[in-house]
């Protein structure tokens, strides 16, 4: 059987056991890679399959500790607390609360170059904000979901462009002012594209009114102990990395989520963790079977015919496979576009500065994270908002994920005359 | 009694969780055996790595250092292959050589495998198989393709962001990619200390010519090419020529100044030696390779890369006769053994004779099977996998 | 005995491949020593083309990104063409500041009437994109054109010189170019 049949084979076999059948869509996918293997004339290889979901344990493994440290706050008070003072701080200036309310989004996808971290840490945390001054929920979802884009592609740290830079040899250096340039004009328009209208202005008493318990009084400042520990270990693990200890972000996470146990209302450990990872399955339980998707692509010759089908593009028509295929990929990660795709389009585009191409690419493939069935990013800006559905939350997204493609490709094509500029 | 029928449930899974996890764990295990090495009757000193650097000890990441001394005085040249175990051209030659070399005059050290932990683990999502075979006159040879990588069970976590040694900013995976990692760190990461080790040997054994064994993807532009440092150059240049009148053809790169980390540029900086690093072409490390398999390791055949040839998107001339892993093999051959000869130019007390390797043009010929040291029939894991290369794939549900 | 045979099938190939009888000598420009040797695209190859000068006998320097002022006491200029693939752009190498020194540096040496020797050794290996922009703009600013032939697979070379009639020697191997080398330096 040619690949590219051995790919609709998979393919077909997982939409009809998710959306005829029901299944889970990480065991469908578990099914649709044995099933790829065996039409591809090999026998199921348990191997094959394990080596494939381990692509994405450590990504696991941060949104578990991300989901309990999410969990940990929200019991403790935490949450209730920050949401009370940005309410006090902000409630009469809507435009600068949506703008500082991005930033804080982006922060940690920044320092950390992953949108999961962001919309799982920051992302939470301003989501009551949001809907309590009048934004709704799934508004409010979006506005994240976009923020923990925007902070995976924004400077300091993006790993896409590392992970493409590392394909072709070019060292990661003079990204910060490509990467703004791209990235700000779009996190100020979304943040105000999508909360202007419908954050209210209101007046103290109902400031009051809807404002939550604080226990800033009750607790004082080590009731922030598990936010200002995360985001401690965080920058010095990014800032000085020759002198902090490597502990990775899972490890920073489930650390701060254990000095929350001490730091304010008192709430049972075990059941947080509980919650978090029975919220956390289905997706962890997604991500391991497009790990084993993707192995079984490779393995099969899948992979390659897709991409060398998107290089056999002509020239005018590059600009529209990469519009296509990067973010398309990125249904199954971001992370593997970058480094599948984003390598050979550089490549095709040798001609160009690679520094401003990739950084074009990565704001395309960031988009990855929108696109289900993994759609990390919108899942948790979901969860966060207590959505069930991602896909509404999707809808909100399309405008703003339209611009981003804009100005990805925009950029792209202009990287000739920005090379100039810039 | 609902809760009954979950326990049930949850305990069929466990059982079945447990059962997947041991049959798969038991062929990532198997990568743990090493290869053996048969070194020529021309050794005269087998070393370990952590020798150089006490912090090895122990670890997975030390591996042995095959030392020819050649009875009359000469240049030190250090042989490095298996940096990147997904390369298998850089491992096999260097395998070649310590079954063959004899040295006359200085002295060589090989190491075949450099980075030691990157063989026990494959990279996820490539689907590549673990290992692949040669079938010598007795019996197959068994060689690992491994990762580009650290195995993770040795170092991990990666950080998000990594910055190496000499201050280079990379993803957080290429902390675990030897040749991102030099100058290296006594008391760094495991890769770190392997990339110190490496330096120190450099510098203690007061190595002139150290070359590093590579392959690339067909698509990425340094391939075919001898990468050098500045101090190199002319000995590049003048081996690239004689390699092209050899018939093997090898593009110059220099190293680039600010790409910091890599063995051509650290080595350069904080050694004596004259650092170079060799690029064949492998497809089975390509994005855009089909379906994984050992032939496609052996012999390089590839539609998808037939097509992105005539679509002019590699850097290497290709067509349906593949790139096989002999003639990869034969140019790293041909490439060490120019250098090696070309020492003496630069100065005559650093003169390097070599002799019994074989030659470039008849392991093209005569395949590499005809050249390595055969193959023992006492494993038995060895012949079943002969009985599978002969006879087709194992029933359902292989490792 | 080695280098004998290997000169004595120089001798014979270059007889053969006609280069000495298809181009007449007297075509060649007299160059004159001493040659700077400059790259354009900051390839590799300008160390091949120090090694062949010093193996043609001639007095030769390399200066990488030389200008203008580098330029006082040289009687020829060697372009050596070809980019740099390692480290893609980031490297150092910026094409559109690299095509400006070039330019500036073949301006010079037209006002000092230096003439320009246009070198190209890396082969079909090295063509592509940015090569062939030096190439499209360089080659027809020399006094002469010496290519590895397999680099000049589809002409680019040919076209351009018989347009510009400058002379143009196609050589087999990096290595063969030492012969015609000598030969252009050899009317002083």
């Amino acid at each position: 059987m040619s690949e590219a049949a051995v790919f609709l084979v998979m393919v077909g076999v997982f939409v009809l056991l998710a959306m005829a059948f029901k299944v889970p869509i990480g065991i469908s996918l578990v099914f649709s890679s044995a099933t790829g293997m065996l039409v591809s004339g090999r026998s199921i290889s348990l191997r094959h399959l394990t080596e494939g979901s381990f692509g994405y344990f450590d990504t696991i493994l941060i949104i578990l500790t991300a989901m309990i440290f999410m969990k940990v706050i929200q019991m403790s008070g935490l949450l209730d607390t920050l949401t009370a003072f940005f309410i006090q701080v902000f409630y009469r200036k809507k435009g600068r609360l949506l703008l500082v309310v991005m930033l804080l989004i982006m922060f940690p996808g920044m320092i950390t170059g992953s949108s999961t971290t962001a919309v799982l840490s920051t992302g939470a945390l301003v989501a009551p904000v949001l809907i309590k001054l009048g934004l709704p929920r799934l508004k409010t979802a979006a506005l994240i979901a976009m923020g923990g884009i925007f902070g995976m592609v924004a400077p300091p740290v993006n790993i896409l462009v590392m992970i493409m830079g590392s394909g072709v040899d070019m060292p990661y250096v003079g990204l910060t002012v490509p990467l703004l340039v791209m990235v700000l004009p779009l996190a100020a328009g979304t943040a105000l594209w999508l909360g202007y209208k419908d954050i209210n202005i209101i007046s103290e008493t109902k400031m009051r009114h809807i404002l939550p318990p604080s226990l800033y009084q009750k607790f004082g400042l080590r009731l922030f102990l598990p936010l200002f520990l995360v985001f401690f270990l965080l920058l010095g693990e990014s800032l000085f990395p020759r002198f902090f200890p490597r502990l990775g972000i899972p490890a920073i996470f489930l650390l701060g989520s254990l000095s929350g146990i001490f730091s304010g209302k008192r709430f049972n450990f075990f059941a947080a963790t509980q919650n978090a990872v029975q919220e956390a399955m289905p997706i962890l339980c997604i991500l391991a079977g497009v790990g084993m998707f993707i192995q079984v692509m490779t393995l099969t010759g899948a992979r390659g015919w897709t991409v060398i089908s998107f290089l056999s593009l002509p020239p005018l028509w590059l600009y529209a496979g990469i519009a296509l295929s990067m973010p398309l990929f990125g249904a199954v990660s971001a992370f593997g576009s970058a480094s599948i795709l984003g390598v050979p389009f550089i490549l095709a585009m040798i001609g160009k500065n690679a520094v401003l191409t990739s950084a074009a690419l990565s704001v395309v493939a960031g988009l990855g994270d929108l696109m289900p069935p993994t759609a990390l990013a919108g899942i948790f800006a979901a969860q966060v908002v207590g959505e069930s559905n991602y896909f509404k939350v999707l809808r909100f997204c399309l405008v703003p994920a339209l611009f981003e493609l804009i100005i990805g490709i925009g950029f792209l094509v202009l990287t000739p005359y920005i090379d100039k500029v810039i | 009694m609902k809760n009954k029928g979950y326990l049930i449930s949850a305990g069929i899974l466990l059982v079945l969780a447990f059962l997947w996890a041991g049959l798969a764990g038991r062929a990532f295990l198997k990568m743990f055996r090493e290869e053996s090495l048969r070194p020529s009757s021309g050794l005269t000193s087998k070393k370990m790595l952590s020798d150089y650097a006490s912090v090895l000890t122990n670890t997975p990441g030390d591996t042995p250092v095959f030392v020819y001394e050649g009875s009359k005085k000469g240049g030190r040249a250090l042989i490095l292959g298996g940096t990147h175990p997904n390369e298998p051209a850089g491992h096999i030659t260097a395998v070649l050589m310590l079954e063959h070399i004899k040295v006359q005059n200085g002295t060589v050290f090989i190491i075949p495998r450099a980075n030691n932990s990157g063989f026990t683990h494959s990279d996820p999502q490539e689907g590549n198989p673990q290992e692949f075979f040669l079938k010598t006159s007795t019996a197959a040879r068994r060689f690992r393709f491994g990762s580009r990588l650290t195995n993770p069970v040795h170092q991990w976590p990666d950080p998000s962001l990594y910055i190496n040694p000499s201050g280079q900013k990379l993803s957080g995976a290429e902390s675990r990619n030897l040749n991102r990692c030099y100058p290296g760190r006594e008391h760094g990461t495991l890769t770190e200390k392997i990339a110190f080790a490496i330096v120190r040997l450099i510098q203690e054994e007061k190595i002139d010519l150290a070359v590093d064994l590579h392959e690339a993807a067909l698509e990425y532009p340094v391939i075919n090419a001898i990468v050098f440092h500045e101090k190199s150059a002319e000995l590049a240049a003048i081996v690239q020529m004689e390699l092209q009148a050899e018939g093997f053809e090898f593009r110059l790169e220099v190293s680039p100044p600010n790409l910091r980390g890599l063995s051509h540029r650290e080595w350069g900086d904080f050694t004596p030696a004259f650092p170079l690093l060799l690029e064949t072409a492998n497809v089975s490390q390509g994005r855009l390779k089909g379906k994984t398999s050992q032939e496609l390791i052996l012999t390089g055949k590839d539609k998808f890369y037939l097509r992105a040839f005539e679509l002019g998107r590699l850097f290497v001339p290709y067509d349906s006769r593949g790139i096989p892993l002999k003639n990869r093999a034969a140019s790293h051959l041909a490439a060490v053994s120019t250098f090696l000869a070309n020492m003496a130019f630069f100065a005559p007390e650093k003169k390097i004779h070599v002799t019994g390797l074989p030659r470039p043009e008849d392991l093209i010929k005569n395949g590499l099977e005809t050249y390595l040291v055969p193959g023992s029939f006492s494993d038995r894991d060895q012949v079943r996998k002969i009985h599978i290369i002969l006879h087709g794939q194992m029933p359902l549900f292989s490792r | 005995m080695k280098n004998i045979i290997h000169t004595a099938l120089l001798v014979l190939f270059l007889l053969s491949s006609g280069w000495i009888s298809g181009k007449p000598a007297e075509k060649l420009p007299p160059f004159r020593q001493p040659l700077l040797i400059s790259s354009a695209g900051q390839s590799a190859e300008v160390q091949s083309a120090l090694i062949l000068a010093k193996r043609a006998g001639l007095k030769a320097s390399l200066i990488k990104s030389a200008v203008k002022k580098d330029l006082n006491g040289f009687e020829t200029l060697a372009l050596v063409a070809g980019a740099s693939m390692k480290g893609l752009g980031a490297a150092g190498l910026d094409i559109t500041d690299e095509k400006e020194r070039v330019r500036r540096l073949v301006d010079a040496a037209g006002k000092k009437e230096v003439p320009i020797l246009f070198l190209h050794l890396g082969g079909e290996a090295r063509r592509g994109t940015l090569t062939d922009d030096f190439i499209k703009e360089f080659v027809s600013c020399a006094a002469f054109v010496l290519v590895v032939k397999s680099g000049n697979k589809d002409g680019i070379f040919t076209e351009i010189c018989r347009k510009k009639n400058i002379p143009l020697v196609e050589v087999e191997r990096t290595v063969d170019a030492v012969a015609p080398l000598k030969q252009c330096f050899s009317g002083n």
